[in-house]
């Protein structure tokens, strides 16, 4: 398994040895059909120029565009500049700008980054919860330099992003039992796509299960013995941002499965302190197949 | 202890040459084909001020490692063609350590990226458990002859962490050779070693052993995409297989020492997660029309299998031979298939309008054979029982329908009201479950305001309904005015503000507040109420270019009120028994943190701290004092509160950073954490308590203080002018 490891990386870094030298394909626009060209944005504004020019979408659109609208670099999201420019930068009637002042509304702004990335991640922007507040693009995403190793994130982890306005959330993860967030081995984009999605809750999945099984598939049977509220949702019992209950429980034991458990006997007795049914894992001491149960008299899921 | 200083200080004298003379140059030079490379290195040691002992590193250490000596904390190389297009890197982090990450990506910019993350992830639970057993095979524990009493058990050696270990190795390949052409590629691969706590039990007399977990997962997803200015159609295919290397875990029994068909068995059995295999084949889209409409949509269909060979019924050999314990069919031959989709309508007809439908329908089928048992052996490995009607396994197939339409309308610009209706419906096994059919009816509107540039305001409010088909009875020993809460009639209110004020350049001030009541009106047992809020607010403030602060509060507050009975068969219906729990949470959270820029790219220090501090109360009472039955069943009946639980956790790091060239970076950094937990459950639990063993398991207090010192060298002859790397 090591040595599969050790070759797959060895194998990847291949490729780069093989790069070749060529010539770069640059190319802007330049005082086409209205359009001043990013040499000419530059000139005024050296400083933004200097910073975009540095990041992957710069290099891209300033030195390798692969398409027409690539090729109009600053002006293929700002906007034809021409007017802008022989004004003196007075006029910016014309422009598309995109700071929290703009006079442009969100919806034109947005239209802006579709225009190339509307595919794979952001197919169901249009109509999910996001756009739907006019959330812009730019709320959690910078273009103009790169302050995350990806995603052009306007802060430093998709965490901080989310945050901004889901502070909740962001505190939960100081609760005992967390997913591993704060110690940066998850992020809220493993679970949710914030650009949409055909699942609820802006979920990578089309229900909450099918998300959780993405790491944790041994819990997804199908079981011979199947728990209902188990196979239905995940978050019937568990809060996945955090809880201040064990595993992440909405309610601590043994009040959680006691909510649903009026059968007889120890399942409906208060319990005392210092008993089997309230010490250690409580309901799950004996009942630790609660997940489900593939095994014959497993339908107490006790084995 | 030793060479754990000796690796990062020989990778440090090894790079230190490159960063003063000829030999950094040469090696710039010498990369292949005139390509530029950048190396980083991050390299230091740590020490505890204080050693904190294994045992209280449990929860300190439950997804990382902390170990003092010396650690490479991050090492990286880029390499970057000259014109730019072409990039490579290799990053590795926490490098040799159980929380280590490598990751590896080439790329041709916006045509070819190839990734490769491997990814490490401890999950800690316990480092002080206690186990007597032996494990003589992976999975079979085995006690020492006779068998150990409880003050044996309670001596048993410490099994050092309990601890599961991920891997989780991604690969990924994206090829865009056409704007209007992508394919992706992503395989990942999880494997899960070590061992979890896990319960078993005899006639209720609990044993604990560590679970030994050797779990595979491998996920592969293709994604095959056509995209035009107006349209996007996606192909797709997943498929995911989970292995487990383990089908049972048995263990010696502390209780008995013979099998014996009342008392139970010697031994114990349980089985483990089965293997399973998931796939799917799945079609989406996209179409954009005139008048600012698009509609999207997509339909997957797939299947889940899962053939694991059952175990017997029991390993207790005084029952095992019964006639009526013989299994139909030698494995459960599932096959469910789950069918998805959806479609999304959305339409600006106007500027100031933005209207939405939407539409989505899931099915989980599944078709696996209903088994029926004519007897089985019950309380674990207790005792076989003979059944008057057959057990019946049923399956739980459901579907979900969800239906919704929702208009924003901008009154002006920045101002938008927003108003929606929903409507959901979700239909259940009527053999399973004891309601049928429900639907949930939601309304719900917004305003967001961002008039003034200053100033966002963003408020919704959501009011909904469940109702379902009259509640029948499904096991008969439950007690029928019971409600369920995923399946009971719910009124459910939602009400979710958030501002954030913008008063000075550099300053934000954010604030949130959310508030939630979910009352089961028909729900005269069961869970009844369940009401919540939370307030946050957040000031970040960046007075000066070298100088930035933040300071953060959050409040939670839960209540929950369940009405439960106590029920023994002799007396059922008693209602003095009733008694009724309340629950609540209160947590409190508390931020701050900042930096500040001494001296421009030579010193620079910052600092963060952190408190949350959460108490849950479990109360419980009895509405009349419960009469009417023997002295133990009133004891039984009789409601108590629990005892407090309450946790503190209080991180807190400081660092200083020296930059004496551009090329290198020393960064001094103390770091405090605090954890404290108080918790009936568990709080100094041995092993053996009456009628059960324990691995003893808990999260212990811990007060670590760490000083680690960090050495940053990222010689400039290496760093490529034009990269982000």
């Amino acid at each position: 398994m090591k040595s599969a490891r050790l070759l797959l990386a060895s194998l990847s870094l291949l490729p780069i040895l093989l790069v070749g030298s060529g010539p770069p394909a640059a190319a802007q626009s330049g005082g086409q059909n209205g359009k001043s060209g990013s040499a000419l944005c530059a000139d005024c504004h050296r400083e933004q120029f200097t910073r975009f020019a540095a990041t992957r979408m710069g290099e891209l659109f300033l030195n390798h565009p692969r398409n027409s609208l690539e090729r109009r670099g600053c002006e293929a999201c700002h906007g034809p500049g021409r007017a802008h420019a022989e004004s003196g930068g007075e006029s910016k009637a014309d422009l598309i700008t995109f700071g929290r002042n703009s006079p442009t509304p969100v919806g034109e702004r947005n239209q802006v980054c579709l225009q190339c990335h509307e595919s794979t991640a952001r197919l169901f922007w249009k109509g999910s919860p996001h756009e739907g507040r006019d959330v812009g693009c730019t709320d959690c995403h910078q273009m103009m330099s790169a302050l995350t190793e990806r995603g052009h994130l306007k802060k430093a982890t998709v965490v901080e992003t989310c945050a901004q306005c889901h502070l909740q959330r962001k505190s939960q993860q100081l609760r005992s039992s967390h997913m591993p967030l704060r110690e940066g081995k998850m992020e809220c984009t493993s679970c949710h796509n914030p650009h949409g999605s055909p699942g609820e809750k802006l979920l990578v999945a089309s229900s909450v299960n099918e998300v959780c099984y993405n790491c944790h598939a041994e819990k997804r049977g199908p079981f011979l013995w199947e728990h209902a509220p188990v196979v239905e949702s995940c978050a019937n019992c568990h809060d996945p941002h955090g809880s201040n209950k064990e595993k992440m429980l909405k309610v601590a034991k043994p009040r959680l499965c006691q909510q649903c458990h009026i059968e007889s006997r120890h399942p409906t007795n208060p319990q005392l302190p210092g008993t089997n049914f309230t010490m250690n894992r409580q309901c799950v001491n004996c009942h630790a197949q609660i997940h489900g149960s593939n095994h014959p008299s497993g339908n107490r899921f006790l084995r | 202890m030793r060479t754990r200083w000796l690796a990062p200080a020989v990778l440090l004298l090894a790079a230190f040459p490159g960063a003063r003379g000829g030999a950094g140059v040469a090696w710039a030079q010498s990369a292949p084909l005139g390509n530029r490379l950048s190396v980083s290195l991050e390299t230091g040691g740590r020490a505890y001020l204080e050693e904190l002992p294994a045992a209280e590193r449990g929860k300190f250490e439950e997804y990382r490692e902390v170990r003092s000596g010396g650690f490479l904390q991050a090492l990286s190389l880029g390499l970057l063609s000259p014109d730019g297009r072409f990039q490579g890197e290799a990053v590795a982090r926490e490098i040799g350590e159980r929380d280590q990450l490598v990751r590896l990506r080439v790329q041709d910019l916006g045509r070819f990226d190839l990734q490769l993350r491997w990814d490490r992830i401890p999950h800690t639970y316990s480092t002080t458990a206690r186990f007597s057993a032996t494990e003589t095979q992976r999975g079979v524990y085995t006690l020492p002859t006779p068998r150990p009493d409880t003050a044996a058990l309670n001596r048993a050696r410490l099994l050092g962490a309990v601890r599961l270990q991920w891997d989780a190795v991604r690969l990924g390949l994206a090829i865009n050779p056409r704007k209007d052409w992508g394919f992706k590629a992503e395989y990942t691969r999880i494997e899960k070693n070590g061992e979890r706590p896990l319960g078993m039990t005899v006639l209720f007399r609990p044993q604990e052993v560590p679970e030994p977990i050797e779990h595979t997962v491998h996920d592969l997803k293709l994604t095959q995409g056509f995209y035009r200015q107006n349209m996007q159609l996606q192909f797709s295919y997943d498929l995911s297989v989970f292995r487990n290397e383990l089908d049972r875990v048995v263990a010696d029994y502390p209780f008995n020492a013979v099998d014996d068909p009342n008392a139970g068995g010697a031994r114990q059995r349980t089985a483990l997660a089965p293997d399973n295999l998931a796939h799917s084949l799945g079609l989406a889209g996209g179409v954009s029309l005139p008048a600012k409409t698009r509609i999207s949509g997509g339909l997957s269909y797939g299947w889940r299998r899962q053939d694991q060979t059952f175990l017997p019924h029991t390993i207790n050999s005084a029952i095992a031979a019964d006639p009526s314990l013989t299994l139909a069919q030698p494995d459960l031959a599932a096959d469910a298939r789950l069918l998805r989709f959806h479609l999304v309508a959305n339409s600006r007809p106007l500027d100031r309008l933005n209207l939405t439908a939407r539409y989505r329908y899931f099915d989980f089928d599944d078709r696996t054979q209903e088994l029926e048992f004519p007897a089985r052996v019950g309380y674990g490995d207790g005792r076989l029982i003979k059944l008057e009607h057959p057990l019946t396994a049923h399956r739980l197939w459901h579907s979900r329908q969800i239906a919704g339409v929702d208009g924003s309308y901008r009154l002006v610009p920045g101002v938008q009201l927003k108003a929606g209706y929903g409507w959901e419906q979700a239909k259940r096994n009527p053999e399973a479950r004891e309601v049928g059919k429900s639907d949930e009816h939601t309304t719900k509107a917004a305003l967001d305001f961002t008039r003034i540039d200053w100033l966002l305001l963003r408020a919704s409010y959501g009011l909904s309904w469940r109702r379902g088909d009259p509640y029948h009875e499904v096991v008969e020993e439950v007690l029928p005015e019971l409600r369920r809460l995923d399946i009971a009639d719910r009124d459910r209110e939602r009400v979710e503000l958030l501002g954030r004020l913008y008063p000075l350049e550099g300053l934000t001030i954010s604030a949130a507040y959310s508030r939630g009541l979910d009352e089961y009106p028909e729900s005269a047992y069961g869970l009844q109420r369940d009401q919540n809020w939370s307030a946050s607010g957040e000031v970040s403030w960046t007075p000066l270019d070298r100088l930035e602060l933040y300071a953060g509060y959050a409040r939670d507050q839960g209540e929950l009120r369940q009405r439960s009975r106590y029920r023994e068969p002799s007396v059922p219906s008693n209602t003095s028994f009733d008694w009724v729990g309340n629950s609540g949470d209160r947590i409190t959270t508390y931020s701050a943190g900042g930096s500040l820029v001494l001296l421009p790219d030579r010193l620079d220090l910052g600092a963060s701290w952190d408190y949350s501090r959460s108490v849950l109360r479990m109360h419980a009472f009895n509405p009349t004092p419960p009469a009417g039955g023997t002295a133990a069943q009133i004891r039984s009946a009789t409601a108590t509160n629990f005892p407090t639980i309450e946790q503190k956790l209080m991180p807190l790091s400081a660092y200083l950073r020296y930059s004496p060239a551009a090329d290198w970076a020393l960064t001094l950094r103390y770091a405090y954490e605090k954890f404290e937990d108080t918790d009936f459950r568990t709080d100094g639990l041995y092993p053996a308590i009456t009628n059960a063993a324990f691995l003893g398991q808990e999260y212990r207090d811990y007060n670590a203080h760490l000083l680690s010192v960090t050495v940053g060298f990222r010689p400039a002859l290496l760093r490529p002018a034009r990269s982000t790397l």
